[in-house]
């Protein structure tokens, strides 16, 4: 008898061993592989937050594989669209995510977002992961335009670096001021201003800040070939050609570096440049909102982060892991290592942001300018859209050609492509 | 009449605007600070830096001042890499401030000395190091060197932790290995912080080797030695210190010290370091304290002197793609004899490479009266 209750307790004690090793082997983390586009600072300071979420994380571990910059990240991931090879999460330019809803390549996570999370993140960050109703990303590091100019070109020209231009007209009357021959030779060595005259991007706010729009709200039809589309073009034409305070043929490439070296004295950059701006000038960096024409209008731009994986465990554990990613607290880290936008209200109200913003005044700048930011008007079409404007926009300011008549063909060339999509 | 009611009316209307604005103002109770994320650092020495002070009332323009004092205050002890300041609001209106915390790597160690070829002859000084920085957890220091190639021996030097007053000393004992005779020094130093930028204090040395010999250095210095902050575009720092010395058997010595440093970010983080010294000496000088000559490229043993003026130049180059490494073209000159001075001159190449645990690991190359390879950081 005795023999028979020693055999049933070994038993015991052998599966409750077994489901102990058992429970150890489950306990193995996921990985999570994460594509990114973050070069340099903005890399780093992403590879310390990843480091410090897996050394945190016992369940979930974090792979961060650099894809180049966005393009080379849409590139990659069609690519990956073919294998059927895609990471579990990416980041995905706001503006190129639509390339993989309208494929079906990646699922709306609305279900996944807390409603702490719907409240605490503002509205305008929603609206770039959003289709039709459909959360399609959760909204990671965006930006938005702002001016960027040299205080010290402003106190050598007499102007107060305490005043910045607020419209585009100010623009002028300082650049006239700016604009500077040191050596008289007869060719400029400090500009006044430089807009980036990248695309879409470029354009988009400037129409809307006259009153125009893009494209139409059902994404079939062009309406930048109008008069505000005109009178945006005109005025670039100007600032180069009558006022002579823009080079006319420069990348923003070329601007960017010119900028560092104090041979311009302002221009549009994404706010997300201002902690590299801020560390790595010589000069003292005033930040400004960006300048407006009649209405006051910034483009809201950035990358959101999106899942891929279609397991429902490494759905959770990739969705564990963002929301860590944009918790209170690591948004406030972002925004003030990178100077992108911080994401939740609880951060904005933080006392830990706040007195960072009295110290770095430079990057309250952009929050203030949330309120009249929108992404740009979406659609599966915009890469090759944005191709079509770069090239009416460089025939405008290099070729000098008539405005009205470039946009005509743009817009026709769009229509045709947005055509073909509404015949689909 | 008119006139007088209205006088009275807009001190009244005043009063009231005051008031209304007063009461709408948002008020906080620090109910509680807490320090975390601190494994090595003292809680209370971090505390000795914060102006928050518990129980206390604030509005929320005294609130954010008093962080940003705070933690102007952490940083310019060094110790951290991250200082973070989050709030948490209950629902009676009690604030508590989390002081979260994350600490550098305080230990770094690695290797020191030069080789040089000069006039046909290797001469060579090498040694190990280690310093750590955050001594007990209160911001002193400590830094040792041993010299393991024809001396050997020790440095030792301990710094208290970074208060109004503060003590460090200094400990040496070499033994050349060729020559067998030995020196030992201790130098006991103590500093008064009259302002963030301003400190004077006295060192004493008792230095022995053939005979010994005692010496006071009051010294005064001024501006930053360190660069606190990447918004700190320029800086400088000063120091002046005349010195007496006598030995205990004969007869005494003098002289003045004065070293002045200015630092400039250039671009793309890119430094201007200058260094500028005069040492002028006279009287029955200890062997040890002789005057040498300062310039890399050269054996410093092979040029003496009682008056030194130097200049040090360096430009500090980080690699766009990897900070971690930065380059460092430099130029050094001496004016260096007794009664006519010598101009010695030098110049070459660094790679200053930073790593968890060299701050940084030096190799540079550089072309004096020789050719020398130098391993010690001059900044």
């Amino acid at each position: 008898m005795k023999k028979k209750y020693l055999i049933i307790l070994l038993g015991f004690l052998t599966l409750l061993i077994l489901s102990l090793l058992t429970a150890g082997i489950n306990r193995k983390p996921v990985e999570i592989t994460f594509w990114h586009s973050m070069s340099i600072y903005q890399g780093d300071t992403l590879e310390r937050m990843v480091q410090e979420f897996n050394d945190r994380s016992p369940d979930v571990k974090v792979k961060l594989i650099f894809q180049g910059l966005y393009n080379d990240m849409k590139t990659k991931l069609l690519t990956a669209a073919k294998t059927g090879d895609f990471p579990d999460i990416a980041q995905i330019a706001i503006e190129y995510m639509d390339v993989f809803i309208y494929d079906r390549k990646i699922d709306p996570i609305t279900d996944y977002i807390s409603e702490d999370d719907k409240s605490d993140i503002l509205p305008q960050f929603w609206n770039g992961v959003t289709r039709e109703r459909d959360i399609y990303a959760f909204p990671f590091n965006q930006s938005v335009q702002v001016l960027y100019y040299n205080k010290d070109a402003f106190r050598k020209a007499g102007l107060d670096p305490e005043k910045p231009p607020k419209t585009w007209s100010e623009v002028i009357e300082y650049g006239k001021k700016l604009t500077k021959d040191f050596d008289n030779d007869g060719s400029v060595d400090q500009w006044a201003v430089l807009i980036s005259l990248e695309g879409v991007f470029g354009f988009t706010p400037l129409i809307r800040q006259v009153g125009g729009e893009f494209l139409n709200e059902d994404r079939t039809k062009a309406l930048f070939n109008t008069a505000e589309g005109v009178r945006v073009m005109q005025l670039l034409q100007d600032m180069a050609y009558t006022y002579r305070i823009m080079p006319s043929n420069w990348t923003l490439f070329e601007g960017t570096n010119a900028f560092l070296q104090g041979k311009i004295a302002m221009g549009p950059i994404t706010c997300a440049g201002i902690k590299f701006a801020e560390e790595n000038l010589p000069w003292e960096l005033g930040i400004a909102p960006l300048p407006y024409i009649e209405n006051k209008s910034v483009l809201l731009g950035g990358a959101g982060i999106v899942i891929f994986t279609k397991s429902s465990a490494r759905k959770r554990a990739a969705f564990d892991f963002i929301q860590w990613l944009t918790s209170k607290d690591n948004t406030i880290l972002w925004h003030e290592q990178t100077g992108y936008l911080p994401i939740r209200k609880s951060a904005i109200e933080s006392f830990e942001l706040q007195s960072f913003h009295r110290t770095h005044p430079n990057y309250r700048v952009p929050i203030d300018q949330l309120p009249y930011s929108r992404p740009p008007d979406f659609t599966p079409y915009l890469p090759q859209i944005d191709q079509i404007i770069r090239y009416a926009i460089e025939n405008i300011m290099i070729n000098r050609k008539e405005p009205r008549q470039i946009l005509d063909l743009s817009a026709d060339k769009i229509n045709d492509l947005l055509k073909k999509e509404e015949q689909k | 009449m008119k006139r007088v009611k209205l006088t009275l009316l807009i001190p009244l209307i005043t009063l009231c605007i005051n008031g209304t604005l007063l009461a709408d103002a948002e008020r906080y109770y620090l109910a509680q600070l807490r320090i975390a994320g601190n494994r090595i650092t003292n809680e209370e020495y971090i505390r000795s830096f914060i102006t928050l002070q518990e129980g206390r009332m604030y509005d929320l323009d005294g609130i954010l001042s008093e962080i940003n004092r705070s933690r102007d205050n952490l940083e310019k002890t060094g110790l951290f890499s991250q200082i973070f300041f989050n709030d948490e609001l209950d629902e009676k209106g009690n604030l508590s401030i989390i002081v979260q915390l994350k600490e550098k790597n305080y230990l770094f160690f690695g290797p020191t000395g030069f080789i040089v070829y000069e006039d046909e002859h290797i001469f060579s000084d090498a040694g190990l190091y280690f310093s750590y920085e955050n001594l007990f957890g209160n911001g002193g220091s400590v830094y040792g060197e041993f010299p393991v190639y024809e001396n050997v021996g020790m440095l030792l030097r301990a710094q208290g932790a970074q208060r109004k007053f503060s003590l460090s000393a200094e400990v040496e004992y070499v033994r050349s290995l060729n020559e067998g005779d030995t020196f030992s020094r201790i130098s006991p130093e103590a500093t008064y912080r009259y302002r963030e930028t301003l400190s004077f204090g006295i060192l004493s040395s008792l230095n022995i080797d053939s005979g010994s010999s005692l010496l006071f250095q009051p010294f005064l210095e001024t501006g930053r030695k360190k660069r606190y902050s990447l918004k700190m575009k320029r800086w400088a720092y000063g120091r002046f210190a005349p010195f007496y010395g006598f030995y205990f058997e004969t007869g005494s010595y003098y002289g003045v010290d004065f070293e002045a440093r200015f630092h400039r970010d250039l671009l793309l983080k890119i430094l201007y370091n200058l260094r500028v010294g005069a040492v002028l000496q006279g009287g029955d000088v200890p062997e040890n304290l002789i005057l040498t000559a300062d310039v890399r490229g050269t054996y410093p043993q092979s040029r003496t002197g009682n008056k030194l003026f130097s200049v040090v130049n360096e430009f500090h180059i980080p690699l766009p793609w990897e900070e971690s490494v930065v380059i460092v073209p430099f130029i050094d000159a001496n004016l260096l004899g007794y009664s006519s001075l010598d101009f010695l001159f030098g110049g070459g190449i660094g790679v200053h490479l930073f790593t968890k645990y060299q701050n940084p690991l030096v190799a540079e190359i550089a072309f004096g009266k020789g050719v020398m390879l130098n391993l010690r950081k001059r900044f």
